[in-house]
């Protein structure tokens, strides 16, 4: 499959553009709760059984869904249902069931894409959120990522020189 | 969506006495030959009346089978729960693409009560 130039990850928060505006940035990959958008999300990261197939059983088409392990073997025979992508080994980026959502479907989207990510609604109140997503701007220094979000600009990702916060007024820039 | 036309890669295996038989030995045993033209030919068939979706079977001579490539997932499922009533054998191994890494991984096929699932 070819890889996506641009893809934005839609986090716990709610997004303060248009989900149909967002898309012309590129495919939305996002967490399981923004069900009422199902029909512009482009694939969706999710450890629950019962929001999967809720999210399979979406028409006219179904959308693309990264899940566990556990689930992958149980709906492998769905065409929509993706498993996570092997993880190498990384220093400081520890993985387990308390891992959140978002950190996940941040991972897949580095699966799906060659050069930038967009970071939409991305909840960094949680001390662990924000460390992982520091440990996987670090970890991937040949990727670009944009953390959008509404003045005051974040400084919490500051000393992180492949990351850049960006107010949604001054989006139209990443479309140069 | 994927843009690929095969997502599932799944073996047939040749029937036992067709099994492991070299180039040399296949080239003096016709009647060998035309029964393993005839399962591939068969197995197409059905595979023309059955699949919703796309399929390819492969030419490539395998000692233990030959593969057969899906584009559906149902179609798959399908096509291993009818092995008893058509008369051939899957091999315990499927295929499945995998959008991230841009590879087919090889996964167990395990047959329970409640269906057919990977281990």
């Amino acid at each position: 499959m070819k890889k996506h130039n641009y893809i934005t990850v839609l986090g716990r928060n709610e997004s303060k553009m248009p989900l149909a505006q967002l898309r012309e940035y590129g495919p939305i990959i996002s967490v399981s709760n923004h069900m009422h958008d199902a029909s512009h999300l482009d694939y969706v990261w999710t450890r629950n059984e019962k929001d999967l197939l809720w999210f399979l059983q979406q028409q006219p088409s179904p959308v693309d869904c990264v899940t566990t392990p556990e689930l992958y073997k149980k709906y492998v025979f769905y065409d929509q249902v993706h498993s996570f992508p092997p993880i190498s080994p990384q220093f400081n980026l520890t993985l387990d069931v308390n891992t959140d959502d978002q950190t996940l479907a941040l991972l897949s989207a580095l699966g799906l894409t060659e050069k930038r990510i967009i970071l939409v609604g991305y909840d960094i109140s949680n001390p662990k959120v924000l460390k992982d997503l520091r440990s996987v701007i670090m970890l991937h220094p040949e990727m670009k990522f944009y953390f959008l979000c509404n003045p005051p600009k974040t400084k919490q990702l500051d000393y992180c020189s492949n990351a850049e916060c960006i107010l949604f007024k001054d989006m139209e820039e990443l479309k140069k | 969506m994927t843009d690929l036309a095969t997502n599932y890669i799944i073996k047939v295996l040749w029937p036992p006495h067709c099994q492991n038989r070299g180039l040399k030995v296949l080239e003096e045993r016709a009647d060998i030959v035309k029964e393993m033209n005839g399962m591939r030919s068969k197995i197409e068939n059905f595979l023309k009346a059955s699949c919703s979706g796309k399929f390819t079977v492969s030419d490539e001579y395998d000692m233990k089978g030959f593969n057969v490539a899906f584009e559906q997932g149902p179609d798959v499922y399908n096509f291993i729960l009818e092995q008893a009533t058509i008369g051939y054998e899957v091999d315990r191994e499927i295929g499945r693409y995998n959008i991230f890494s841009d590879k087919y991984i090889k996964h167990k096929l395990l047959y329970t009560a409640k269906g057919i699932v990977i281990g």
